[in-house]
């Protein structure tokens, strides 16, 4: 059997990744390949396995088979732990901030335990997206949008090589998303690679070079946007036969 | 109040506190030093308690299995001949050795799954005990001889050394790092992990220590009462006490488990002087309406006060 290796300028390649859940195939022989320094997008309809797929490369759900290559390492069946020490982070779909917690605490325990200046981090960060007075407050008092932001800076105190982000922008309003997506785009010309889900076309269209389109837990389609928007099976996956049909 | 300020009065209660313990002994008889010595127990117990469930979040219904082990390891030291010191330090050892295989099995379950298990091995430990007879004496229990034990000064003193060291471990892994992963923990396990936090590594550590502490415990009571059988050893009340103490003074906290100590053991004397019927009921009353009315416990009193101050910093908490 072949071994399969990631290409040097690809920081993430699964293959054949497949997740069952009872019967139901969540996932089917996944492929996927995301190149170092990109913003690569990650589309489907509502229980596609968008989320799924995270789960499974970040280490939350181990009950995958297939491959995945992250930085050179195998890492199917790590402890997210380890994967997010590895230089892999992510965010979740809706807010998990520590709730009890401080924004300041809720940043510093995601710093490496090594990193004596975690606070100071922490803090710049804060204030790079005007919210450095909120450094005492409970996680449980911001509102949602500054809960996805803080979760967002969260991972950034480990200063990753990749992150996932699942709908970073789903009920922020629209100042603290430009924050955030201004935030990417900055972090990206850095050499932070990204692996975003997102719905909102617009954004997929401007901030990323390649799109993979997952249907049904498969990936049918792959490219720039300009490449999926009219390819016949995302259309289909989107709109359904009916679209497809009336368009004929 | 700054935290500076803040913890410096901190200090100065503390340093009050252990000088008026110190000189105890010299001023009070003894049924009020053995009082006191039971009151150091529970806070010593609590805050046991406090570190693996008011930590992580994680019910412990069994600790008192540590303290029955840490009772009769202490109880056979000492018939053996050795001396008590070395009695407290078996206790603590034998409850650290069984943790270590237990806090790896029992902390893959969580809520109520985590609890009834340690509430088994409370039971375990008791039918154990009962039937280990060539060992344990079974429900005789162990009857230590007054020459095999040390005075009451040095039980005193011990037993206050284990609550003051208790407090303090607690005190310093609410501060250190440690302690702000147990608190991630407790909030979203998933998400600790996630944020690189090591839970399992983790969990199992606060377990540990967490027994180590009624092992000595254990192992110091059994030289106060002279006495061990299963029934005393692994009493399932003890659990609840600790629980009770922690909910009332404040889980998750420092003096919580001081506060709720003193308050809980000076009200049970009081109430069991005048009611002698019906003592616990009411302070049963009492933690009813704590709970119902005050979930953050006793020192969420203070926090508020503290936090109502005009000078006081935003998130500043006792």
């Amino acid at each position: 059997m072949n071994e399969l290796v990631c290409a040097p300028d690809h920081i993430l390649c699964a293959w054949g990744l497949t997740r069952e859940f009872g019967g139901v195939q969540a996932l089917r022989g996944v492929d996927l390949h995301v190149a170092r320094g990109t913003i690569t997008g990650l589309i489907g309809p509502n229980g596609s396995g968008k989320t799924t797929l995270f789960q499974v490369i970040s280490g939350m759900d181990r009950g995958a088979s297939g491959t995945i290559s992250f930085d050179k390492e195998s890492i199917l069946g790590w402890r997210p732990s380890e994967i997010y020490r590895r230089g892999l982070a992510r965010t979740f779909q809706l807010s998990r901030v520590f709730p009890e917690l401080t924004v300041l605490e809720n940043l510093v325990v995601a710093g490496h335990r090594r990193d004596r200046s975690a606070a100071e981090r922490a803090l710049g960060l804060l204030e790079r997206v005007h919210l450095r007075e909120y450094a005492a407050v409970l996680g449980k008092n911001l509102s949602y949008g500054q809960q996805k932001l803080v979760e967002f800076l969260r991972v950034l105190m480990s200063d990753p090589a990749l992150i996932l982000l699942d709908e970073p922008a789903a009920g922020v309003n629209p100042t603290l998303r430009q924050t955030l997506w201004d935030m990417v785009r900055h972090l990206n010309g850095l050499g932070t690679t990204f692996l975003v889900i997102e719905h909102n076309m617009e954004v997929i269209a401007d901030l990323c070079s390649d799109v993979y389109v997952l249907s049904d837990g498969e990936i049918i389609a792959q490219g720039d946007f300009a490449s999926i928007r009219n390819n016949e099976r995302v259309l289909e996956a989107y709109f359904g036969k009916s679209r497809k049909h009336g368009a004929a | 109040m700054s935290n500076d300020r803040q913890r410096l009065n901190g200090r100065w209660v503390g340093a009050v506190l252990v000088t008026f313990v110190l000189l105890a002994p010299l001023v009070i008889n003894d049924y009020h030093q053995s009082f006191l010595l039971q009151v150091f127990m529970v806070i010593a117990l609590a805050q046991a308690w406090n570190l693996i469930s008011g930590m992580t979040g994680y019910v412990s219904f069994g600790h008192a299995a540590f303290f029955g082990v840490g009772a009769y390891a202490g109880a056979l030291i000492l018939t053996w001949g050795f001396p008590w010191w070395l009695a407290v330090m078996k206790g603590a050892g034998i409850a650290a050795l069984l943790a270590v295989p237990l806090g790896f099995l029992t902390l893959r379950l969580r809520g109520p799954y985590f609890a009834i298990a340690m509430l088994g091995l409370n039971e375990v430990g008791r039918v154990i005990a009962t039937l280990w007879v060539n060992v344990t004496h079974g429900g005789s229990g162990l009857t230590l001889s007054p020459e095999l034990l040390p005075s009451l000064d040095v039980i005193y003193f011990t037993m206050f050394g284990l609550a003051l060291g208790a407090t303090l471990l607690v005190a310093w892994v609410h501060r250190s790092r440690f302690g702000l992963e147990l608190r991630a923990i407790r909030e979203d396990e998933e998400a600790a992990e996630m944020v690189g936090v090591n839970t399992t590594l983790n969990k199992v550590i606060a377990f540990v220590l967490s027994a180590v502490i009624p092992g000595a415990v254990g192992a110091v009571y059994v030289m106060y009462t002279s006495y061990v059988n299963p029934a005393s050893a692994f009493d399932h009340a003890r659990n609840i006490e600790m629980i009770v103490v922690v909910l009332f003074g404040g889980s998750g906290t420092v003096w919580g488990p001081i506060l709720g100590a003193a308050t809980v053991m000076i009200l049970r004397e009081l109430l069991w002087a005048q009611f002698p019927a019906a003592h616990l009921a009411a302070l049963g009353v009492l933690l009813l309406v704590v709970v119902l009315y005050l979930p953050g416990g006793l020192i969420s009193i203070l926090r508020d006060r503290q936090q109502k101050r005009p000078d006081a910093a935003p998130g500043e908490s006792p």
